[in-house]
């Protein structure tokens, strides 16, 4: 059985006291008795002197009627229990009881309990005189120590009682506080974070207790920070959920608007003495072309849009949009600029780049339909550890940070939670897609920043989006432009895409256009018309990611069996963008799903019209 | 508890042993002091225990001399010749004063002369004792009769006497003059004689008849030879100590007939001896 702490504290004060007593009632005994001993040794010693002295002339005279009654009023000292004086030859001649005279001394019995006795010789130089025998009795002394005795133990007992007592209400009181301790340990232990515990004092309870306050606030910091942290993990899955998603449906919405567009431009074509016919045609063009912008955004929601990031200056990219941003914001709301000088050199695409501060100052214009202040800050930022612990997915480093501030209505903290959803938005019908923030968090995400949004209802907003300092400084030029060669007409163009309706299109194209098309659905199949055809191939039009080998492998081993084949990647595929994004780094041509009758033939032109060592050369 | 145990005699067989008696003539604790060591000295002198006794008067001092319960004794010379002798005891030794008493006052008292003493009271030792019989016959001579003219008052020793005397009980004490001045010395005190009384034989160690004669050649041998060690310097007093030869000599040799002037005072007392 395990007792309390205050009952151990109790027993142990009451045990320590008990012993103490005890031990001192044992001391004092032990010096009583031989108080006691003593008094009785010197009183039997007094009496024997005296005695013996008034006894010595009797014992000369050999007369003791004097002495009889002396020694009879001895024994009114309740401690003398009996006198006896014998002469020289040992026969008693005096005693307390008369009946004893005549009769031989004895040796006193040494058992009889609580007697002290002693038999002196009573002599002079000539010899012996006679025997004195004293008896004494420490009755009367014990009797009165031990109703002192008695007295001291019941006051012991009462001590024994009221240390006991005292050790409880000291336990009581010192348990107290570590009770409480305890308590509010156990509502920590059941989730209660917001327990604490009274501080006064500088005892060791108090220092406790105040332990006890620190780690339950250091505890409720860390799970706040941890609740924030799932918060944002949980959004992140979310957005990472959403633009798998949407990727998903903007990859495959691509090809069905290239299948759309390719074959409207085709009808365009045909249809040019029919303006009725026309003119639904180029309804169905700009719908398309509508359509194909939203799949951007999704895109770029989903980071699976292809970017072509360069080292890049925000400030001239601020400064460099700010005429276009004012006829944005109209003129009821006031721009404000507050660039930082040397700012660091980011690695981003530029136009996906411009996108971002373009949807952020839409936004912000939004939010003040009266009017107000929008302010576009630019500065270098250091990202610390501690920062990047609250905030999953960044990495600790240097930083630009763009910071788009508005005075407008502000957002709740619910609103503020969703705002980077695709599709979420606050604004009337018709006067939002709700893919602007979503699409500024995907080009940042997927540009190796970070976006943070601060609001207050009523007070306006603040995002920030912080793009990583460029590595490398060099400043890179941008993409040369250069005219674009005529379209040669004749010759083999392998075309390997999985996707039918998209390989017809092509096809059509690019038999228009007086090429020959080998086609194939797969890589494998690519290869194997590739082996059976017997002349030149001109160009290798191939999907990048398709089912089996995919269009880089295949393309490779094609150029081992025809070295300078030229090839042209065309994607769509949601991971396309991955691959992509090597692919720009090693100058691979490249264009993208959807795209048009114009913008396919005029690549083709383009990397036909290249020329290349090694490569064939294309009809002229 | 047992305090002490110690007894050489309660329980042994007697052993045996001869008693000095000495007639009591002082307190119990003076004559221990004084005779204890004779006894002791005796008793290795003889080669067996001589024990001290005294009695609490002179009456059971002549009773048990009569019934010659002392095989040695120490007597004043009118025991001697009323007691001792009749009963047998030889003398062996006397001491070498002479019993000179006198009847003194305190040295403050008014009283000049033994005719002052009618109509005041005369402390006197033991009525057997030998002062007394000097005393009782020099009133006599004076024509101061006891009961008519003065008060007697006896006391059982001649110390008793002078404290009364000291005290202012009795107006003057008949005593011997050794014993006055060992008291003046112990109690710090003067007295003064107003009245010499006839000098007579010293008190005498006697010899119960039946004890060996060697043992009462020993006996008398030790006393006279002066080799009594442990003698404390107040016997010098009582006994007339006298330096021979290097050793204090108390006692000397002793004849009967010396005590005839003793045996005359009893006559003319009127008690035979």
């Amino acid at each position: 059985m395990t007792l309390a702490l205050r009952h151990r504290i109790a027993a142990a004060v009451t045990a320590l006291q008990a012993v103490l007593i005890i031990g001192v009632l044992w001391l004092l005994h032990a010096l009583a008795q031989g108080a006691i001993d003593r008094q009785m040794e010197a009183k039997a010693q007094a009496l024997v002197q005296t005695v013996g002295e008034v006894s010595r002339a009797a014992l000369l005279r050999g007369e003791y009627d004097d002495l009889q009654p002396y020694v009879e009023r001895l024994t009114a000292d309740p401690d003398v229990v009996r006198v006896r004086l014998a002469d020289r030859r040992g026969v008693i001649v005096v005693s307390t009881l008369p009946a004893e005279v005549g009769e031989r001394l004895l040796p006193p019995d040494p058992t009889a309990p609580g007697r002290y006795r002693t038999i002196s010789e009573i002599r002079n130089v000539a010899g012996p005189l006679g025997s004195l025998a004293i008896e004494l009795s420490d009755a009367a002394l014990r009797g009165a120590y031990e109703r002192t005795r008695d007295l001291a133990l019941a006051l012991a007992v009462l001590g024994i009682l009221a240390g006991g007592a005292f050790g409880i209400l000291t336990g009581r009181l010192l348990t107290r506080r570590l009770e409480a301790l305890a308590d509010a340990t156990q509502q920590l232990a059941k989730g209660n974070f917001d327990v604490s515990l009274p501080t006064h004092g500088s005892d060791e309870v108090a220092a406790l207790s105040r332990l006890f306050n620190h780690m339950t606030q250091s505890l409720r910091s860390h799970i706040e920070s941890l609740r924030r942290s799932e918060e944002q993990l949980r959004t992140a899955q979310r957005m990472e959920a959403m633009g798998r998603l949407a990727g998903g449906v903007a990859h495959d919405f691509n090809n069905l608007l290239t299948v759309i567009q390719g074959h409207c431009d085709i009808g365009l074509l045909e249809v040019e003495a029919m303006p009725d016919v026309r003119e639904d045609l180029l309804a169905i063009r700009q719908a398309g072309e509508s359509a194909a912008a939203l799949t951007r955004q999704l895109l770029a929601f989903s980071r699976r849009q292809v970017l072509q990031p360069r080292v890049l200056n925000l400030n001239e990219l601020v400064t460099g949009t700010e005429k276009m941003l004012r006829r944005v914001i109209g003129e009821d709301v006031r721009l404000v600029s507050r660039l930082q000088e040397q700012v660091w050199l980011v690695r981003a695409d530029p136009g996906q780049a411009e996108q971002v501060v373009l949807n952020l100052v839409v936004n912000s214009r939004d939010a003040m339909p009266r009017g107000g202040t929008l302010t576009i800050e630019t500065s270098n930022v250091v990202l610390d550890e501690s920062y990047a612990q609250r905030h999953p997915g960044v990495h600790p480093g240097e930083y630009v940070l763009v910071a788009v501030s508005d005075t407008g209505e502000g957002m709740d903290a619910e609103t503020l939670a969703r705002c980077f959803e695709p599709f979420f938005t606050t604004k009337k019908e018709g006067r939002g897609t709700g893919l602007g923030l979503s699409t500024v968090l995907g080009i940042v995400q997927q540009s190796g920043g970070h976006v943070g949004a601060y609001s207050e209802p009523g007070r306006g907003s603040t995002f920030k989006v912080y793009f990583p300092r460029a590595a490398d400084v060099v400043r890179e030029e941008g993409p040369r432009v250069e005219p674009v060669p005529a379209l040669p007409t004749g010759g083999t163009i392998l075309v390997a895409e999985d996707s039918e309706g998209v390989r017809r299109l092509v096809r059509q194209i690019l038999e228009r256009r007086g090429f020959s098309v080998l086609e194939a659905r797969s890589a494998e199949e690519a290869l194997e018309a590739a082996r059976r055809h017997p002349g030149p191939i001109l160009l290798l039009l191939t999907d990048v990611v398709m089912p089996g080998i995919n269009g880089r492998e295949m393309a490779e081993r094609l150029r081992a069996e025809r070295p300078g084949l030229r090839v042209l990647y065309m994607s769509g595929y949601t991971e396309d963008a991955i691959l992509a994004q090597g692919l720009l780094r090693g100058s691979i041509d490249f264009i993208e799903k959807p795209f048009t009758t114009f913008a396919l033939e005029r690549k083709v032109a383009e990397v036909l019209g290249r020329r290349e060592p090694g490569g064939v050369d294309p009809p002229a | 508890m047992q305090l002490a145990t110690a007894s050489a005699s309660a329980g042994e067989p007697p052993r045996t042993e001869y008693t000095l008696g000495v007639f009591p003539y002082l307190s119990a604790a003076t004559l221990e002091d004084v005779f204890a060591p004779i006894a002791s000295q005796l008793g290795r002198t003889i080669g067996r225990p001589v024990h001290l006794a005294t009695t609490l008067n002179y009456d059971a001092f002549g009773v048990k001399l009569r019934a010659g319960e002392y095989e040695i004794a120490y007597v004043q010379p009118f025991d001697y010749v009323a007691y001792a002798a009749p009963a047998g005891y030889v003398p062996v030794a006397a001491s070498r004063n002479v019993i000179r008493a006198a009847i003194f006052v305190r040295d403050d008292s008014p009283i000049r002369e033994a005719m002052d003493l009618r109509g005041k009271t005369l402390g006197l030792p033991a009525r057997k004792a030998a002062v007394t019989y000097l005393a009782r016959q020099e009133l006599l001579l004076l024509g101061l009769a006891p009961g008519r003219d003065l008060v007697l008052r006896h006391f059982n020793s001649h110390q008793s006497c002078l404290q009364q005397a000291r005290i202012g009980n009795v107006d003057a004490c008949g005593t011997a003059h050794e014993i006055v001045r060992m008291f003046e010395r112990q109690m710090k005190t003067r007295f003064r004689a107003i009245r010499e009384l006839p000098p007579i034989p010293p008190s005498v160690f006697v010899v119960r008849g039946d004890v060996p004669e060697r043992e009462r050649l020993a006996i008398r041998t030790t006393l006279v030879s002066g080799d009594l060690p442990g003698i404390p310097s107040e016997a010098r007093d009582l006994f007339g100590g006298e330096v021979v030869q290097g050793r204090t000599r108390y006692f000397r040799d002793v004849d009967d007939r010396e005590y005839d002037v003793i045996r005359a005072y009893l006559r003319r007392l009127g008690e035979n001896p």
